[in-house]
């Protein structure tokens, strides 16, 4: 590689980091946590909503259809989406009637709990959690459309940025790959960090940056790719499902379904392909000579990685409408999958404590990219510390690394809180979750960072993130140990992992965070001393 | 150690003539490609689908390659060229295209 190239890259390898550094520190890191998203909805709301349950008795249909219409709901033309997962509670989602001659209530969708072992039926009330604020913040949805593209192009440059990060890199890679020198200037310390710690975590940063950026921007595909059809989007859209063409049915005319038996259509769907078990369920057309049954499952995860499957019977006669073989699956059924998989590192049914094992490997590495950004950033703001450049450039470099970790460091302390103002906001502000959430959440992270930036010093910046966040972190179990009665030790031998996890992860951040703040404090002491 | 400014172009017209090629260029070559491909293929879905990924590392990928050249108009003549070479096979297939 000539010097000039080395040098362009070096160069871009800079400004792209630098101008997408916070942006991107923020999606890594409100992404580290939007990985379990589900269990901390589960650990606020602090039921076993979601608790696994061995060997449990797959949904009684026949049963739900029965506690369903005792509830006084009619079901014809309506479709009924059901899950079961394996946990006590599922989700039944009735559509509104299709039916054009149906009541103006029966037209209204209905969300609804199911207890599996009493069949009682309980209306979904809307919860706002902090799972839901961080993974929007994750794509800065908060800002609405905007900030979802905005977040695309972050992970565009972000993808920029590891390849010219790795040019550049690509002559010293092997060299250089085990130097550590801590005991030399403070830009060693971060410059042998970078690239370090960057080679380790290449490929799942790039793997990251590339889903991420497709998720944004595969709407520029399908925007030009329709201009092969005249720019008709609809068009456009069947040439991708060319042969998963299904059957559209029009709801038929009402038939009486009482002796029908809806598990023998669930068993025979279960038995449609070998280990295949089916996680979404639906009848459509309820009660009408069209009736459908669906079942959206998976095959084990051991045979085949990307491992759904679909089958829709037509319940009259009982033939195949429409089938997807988990075992047959072609190429473009697999790419939305596999990146799906990757980015939510949702691999299949692994197993309760395995699939969290793998969630907490996630974590790290993307806590671990959240270090590389920042160390990115301060190799910048050494780099230009010695140089000949005017003072008034230096005072803005130095402004801008203030700006930047005051940032960066207070969401984690603010992070930390959030989760005990979620746990102490009392049942009776349920309906103004969201607002209060997003006001505490908001606020206090611009009021901590305005303070940091007005201290102008980036080691108590540090050193005060680190110990809030030890402190606050430590709190979360014992706050959610008071008030749920959730404590660690009960729900890990009650297998509630989903609760489990959140105060297990809590712990050994704040246990980190407080040995990281012992040991920079101790090096600080001893430098005042000298 | 800041990049050696001697190999940076100085020039502020030279810097966004490449910024723009960069960025617009290598869309509109990424964008061309894939209907050129696509138009003449019997499953255009196929061609669809690689590039919700192919896409990105196409676009990146010239991005960088944008930056090579020292002269930034050598590069939009380029990515022009390239463009209008696909998007003439496209028309070509398009005009071909059973209605």
């Amino acid at each position: 590689m000539s010097k000039r190239t080395h040098n362009v890259y070096f160069h871009l390898h800079t400004i792209s980091g630098i101008t997408i550094s916070v942006a991107l520190f923020i999606i890594f890191f409100a992404g580290s946590y939007s990985l379990f998203v589900d269990a901390i909805e589960h650990w606020e709301k602090g039921d076993n909503i979601t608790a696994f349950v061995e060997n449990k008795p797959a949904v009684d249909y026949n049963r739900l259809i029965d506690s369903l219409e005792s509830k006084g709901i009619h079901l014809f033309g309506r479709n009924i989406n059901t899950t079961d997962k394996g946990s006590l509670y599922q989700s039944v989602y009735l559509t509104g009637s299709e039916d054009s001659l149906a009541g103006e209530l029966d037209q209204q969708p209905i969300n609804l709990v199911l207890n599996t072992e009493t069949y009682e039926l309980k209306k979904v009330t809307p919860f706002f959690s902090l799972g839901d604020l961080l993974y929007e913040l994750h794509f800065f949805n908060q800002l609405g459309k905007p900030g979802y593209y905005f977040s695309a192009l972050v992970s565009l440059f972000f993808l920029f940025a590891i390849i010219s990060g790795i040019i550049v890199h690509w002559k010293k890679i092997k060299m250089n790959f085990s130097v550590f020198r801590p005991k030399q200037k403070l830009k060693t310390i971060w410059t042998d960090a970078h690239t370090a710690l960057g080679t380790i975590g290449l490929p799942f940063q790039f793997m990251y940056a590339l889903t991420g950026a497709m998720f944004g921007l595969s709407i520029l595909v399908s925007l030009s790719g329709s201009l092969m059809f005249g720019g008709n989007t609809e068009k456009f859209n069947k040439a991708l499902e060319d042969d998963h063409e299904e059957v559209h049915t029009h709801l038929g005319s009402p038939t009486d379904v009482s002796q029908m038996d809806y598990n023998a259509f669930r068993d025979k769907a279960d038995q449609h392909w070998p280990g295949f078990k089916g996680m979404y369920l639906g009848i459509m057309h309820y009660g009408s000579n069209t009736q459908q049954f669906r079942s959206y499952g998976y095959v084990s995860v051991k045979d085949q990685f990307l491992n759904e499957g679909e089958v829709v019977f037509d319940m009259g006669t009982g033939k195949v409408l429409h089938e997807h073989d988990p075992y047959d699956r072609d190429y473009t059924d697999n790419i939305w999958p596999t990146v799906y998989r990757l980015h939510f590192a949702n691999y299949g049914n692994i197993g309760v404590l395995s699939e969290y094992l793998l969630k907490a490997l996630y974590f790290l590495m993307a806590i671990l990219t959240c270090f590389v950004i920042i160390s990115g950033v301060l190799i910048w703001l050494e780099a230009r510390k010695k140089l000949t450049i005017s003072e008034r450039k230096k005072y803005y470099n130095k402004q801008v690394g203030h700006i930047y970790l005051a940032i960066c460091m207070s969401m984690l302390p603010i992070t930390a809180a959030a989760f005990i103002c979620s746990k102490l906001l009392p049942v009776s502000v349920n309906d103004h979750r969201e607002i209060t959430l997003n006001c505490f959440y908001f606020i206090s992270w611009l009021l901590l960072s305005l303070f940091f930036w007005y201290k102008q010093d980036n080691g108590i910046t540090n050193r005060y993130s680190l110990l809030s966040a030890g402190i606050l972190g430590l709190a979360i179990p014992v706050v959610n140990g008071f008030i749920s009665k959730n404590w660690f030790w009960l729900t890990y031998s009650r297998h509630d992992y989903g609760i489990f996890i959140i105060d297990i992860l809590w712990m050994a951040i704040a246990l980190s965070c407080l040995y990281a703040y012992f040991r920079m404090t101790r090096k600080h002491r001893l430098h005042i001393s000298e | 150690m800041p990049a050696n400014k001697k190999y940076l172009s100085q020039n502020k017209a030279q810097r966004i003539v490449k910024i723009t090629a960069a960025l617009i260029g290598s869309l509109l070559v990424t964008v061309s490609s894939m209907l050129a491909i696509a138009i003449w293929v019997k499953q255009p879905g196929i061609v669809f689908m690689t590039y919700n990924y192919a896409f990105i590392l196409i676009w990146c990928g010239l991005m960088l390659v944008a930056f090579l050249f020292e002269n930034g108009w050598k590069c939009w003549l380029w990515y022009v060229i390239l463009t209008i070479a696909f998007l003439l096979i496209f028309f070509i297939g398009y005009s071909h295209l059973p209605s």
